[in-house]
């Protein structure tokens, strides 16, 4: 019952953002996108936070290495930006494995400072001009549009597309890395490291693994940023963009996917809705989200338990209550 | 045969020497007792042996191979399974779910494979699947798969840790008081089910408080106190052994100092 619920729900919200272009007008679809933006990057995040319950707070990081390849290559090369997509995924996912590997030890709150750090380093890498290849504070102008089958993506809802077929796919394939064992083995490392190991499971590989997983989807979304911005400069990649992609993974519901896309829609959508309170919009938002985690620490839609297609067997006639 | 050897293994934490040049030889198809008093150490070599620490000294060997200082998910792949003192369950997950983490070390499809779902992936899934509904059957938690396993009794989830070692197709199964907080009825089953496993050919360690347990099931005994062995043999020279008695009863004089009065068994009870 509550499956059909749950499916009739869902198909409402599908066909409901397949034509929002239609009935919104440029401003809320381009709203929208930085929503859909910040869904995917929410569930790249939610690989390694979510599931592996590593507290990353350095994933701006991530996307900027993805946006600033774009940038470069497409510049300077002519490349289609859209090809770029898979080198700025790997581009990402290389940098996290050289900067993941010597930390991913630390537990807690230790890797929360040292990713803090990281993405700061990056920032300021950035402005630093580093290489004399990102153009410094300015950054990086006239990065073409994206293409597909010589159709150019240019307006607002071309963009809303593009993104929500990226975030379609995404949503599709992370299902599925949910519900496998590599799902599992992180979702065991989150839960209990030592007794993760203790049953053959890798633990170091596997947070290396969520990282490098994380950082690739992130690197894509950067592609996609870059070329919607035309332009990318340090600014965007601020920690402050870290600190919004882990409460959306952390508001919505952390190992949610479900719960990461409205954890997008709340905190990069409802803001928008509240411009009208100007500068209390922010102080109400706040307010909100102590409520929250007060109330409601699991995030708002917690992730529910895999299912496995297996058959109920009746309980034996008691014996726990006996012994007990 | 012997399957696992400890050659003189000394591991220290600061000034505290908690195994002190401990060896032994645990032949393949027993199952060897670890016994001593409280903060003998015995926790610590099991911890030795499964890679959680590294011994100082000495050498630990598995079927050849020397094996201290390995990481722990590479002896279990070897073959050395291990429950926990502590229960160590991942609790928010379901029981079918626990006992699937003990298959991880025996299945290999990864990340793409999953997002693919090729059909190796799908038939690893299958067979990942009913491997560890045969486990939860053996130990007779079948009907509690879809449970969390946070709600199951405490015996049973002492059961649970079994299958999700077992699950990993041990041939070494380290033990760490199995029947910690088990009532009668639990512990015989369970008696029941070590017996099974050693005639289905598994080599068992084991520690235990509940000398009844031991001394019914142990076809050979440790004994450690202060980190250095003490004893070694039989269930019956152990029982007789006065080095053993004193380590539990104390000696005279202690006896009359601190009003140690307890027989072995009542004193496991206790504990």
């Amino acid at each position: 019952m509550m499956k059909d619920r749950r499916t009739i729900i869902y198909t409402v919200i599908v066909v409901a953002l397949l034509f929002a272009p239609l009935y919104l007008n440029r401003y809320w679809v381009d709203v929208l996108n930085s929503v859909g933006l910040y869904a995917i990057l929410g569930l790249s995040l939610n690989i390694i936070l979510g599931y592996g319950g590593m507290f990353h707070m350095g994933h701006a990081a991530f996307y900027a290495v993805g946006a600033y390849t774009t940038a470069i290559i497409s510049t300077r090369y002519g490349v289609p930006v859209l090809w770029l997509m898979p080198l700025s995924g790997f581009l990402a996912a290389l940098f996290a494995l050289i900067v993941a590997r010597p930390i991913i030890h630390l537990r807690g709150d230790y890797l929360l400072i040292v990713t803090i750090g990281m993405v700061e380093i990056v920032r300021i890498a950035l402005i630093n001009d580093v290489f004399g290849i990102t153009g410094g504070a300015n950054g990086i102008f006239g990065i073409p549009r994206p293409e597909i089958f010589g159709y150019k993506i240019r307006l607002p809802h071309q963009f809303y597309y593009l993104i929500f077929a990226f975030a379609a796919v995404t949503v599709y394939l992370f299902r599925r890395l949910e519900n496998s064992r590599f799902g599992r083995a992180l979702t065991y490392l989150r839960e209990d490291e030592v007794a993760a190991e203790g049953s053959g499971i890798n633990t170091a590989r596997y947070k290396l693994m969520a990282f490098v997983l994380g950082a690739f989807w992130a690197g894509m979304v950067g592609t996609i940023f870059a070329s919607k911005m035309t332009i990318v400069s340090p600014a965007s990649f601020s920690f402050w963009e870290s600190v919004v992609m882990f409460m959306v993974v952390i508001l919505g519901g952390a190992g949610a996917i479900p719960g990461v896309i409205l954890g997008s829609f709340l905190v990069v959508g409802l803001p928008e809705l509240f411009r009208g309170f100007a500068n209390t919009r922010m102080l109400i938002f706040g307010a909100a989200m102590v409520l929250m985690m007060i109330f409601r620490t699991q995030g708002i839609l917690p992730p529910r338990p895999r299912e496995y297609p297996i058959e109920d067997e009746p309980e034996p006639a008691s014996e726990s209550e006996v012994s007990s | 045969m012997s399957i696992l050897t400890l050659k003189k293994v000394t591991k220290t934490f600061g000034g505290l020497t908690a195994v002190d040049n401990v060896s032994f030889d645990l032949d393949e198809g027993v199952v060897m007792g670890l016994i001593g008093p409280n903060g003998a150490g015995k926790t610590t070599v099991f911890n030795l042996i499964t890679g959680n620490y590294t011994p100082d000294h000495g050498e630990i060997v598995f079927e050849g191979k020397a094996i201290q200082g390995w990481l722990t998910h590479r002896i279990v792949e070897l073959g050395i399974a291990r429950t926990f003192q502590t229960i160590r369950l991942f609790q928010n997950l379901s029981v079918l779910e626990n006992v699937l983490a003990g298959s991880h070390c025996r299945t290999k499809s990864g990340a793409i494979s999953a997002m693919l779902r090729t059909r190796r992936q799908r038939e690893e899934e299958k067979k990942a699947l009913e491997l560890a509904l045969k486990q939860l059957e053996f130990v007779g938690l079948r009907p509690y798969a879809k449970h969390l396993s946070k709600n199951l009794s405490y015996g049973n989830q002492r059961l649970l840790e079994i299958a999700r070692a077992l699950a990993s197709n041990p041939r070494l199964l380290i033990l760490d008081e199995p029947a910690g907080g088990m009532n009668e009825q639990e512990t015989e089953n369970l008696i029941g089910l070590i017996r099974k496993m050693r005639d289905e050919g598994m080599t068992i360690l084991l520690i235990e408080h509940d000398m009844g347990l031991v001394m019914e099931i142990c076809d050979h005994i440790v004994v450690i106190e202060y980190g250095l062995k003490i004893a070694e043999g039989g269930p019956a020279d152990i029982k007789e052994n006065p080095r053993v008695i004193e380590a539990y009863l104390g000696t005279e004089d202690e006896d009359e100092e601190g009003g140690e009065t307890a027989s072995a068994e009542t004193m496991a009870g206790s504990e």
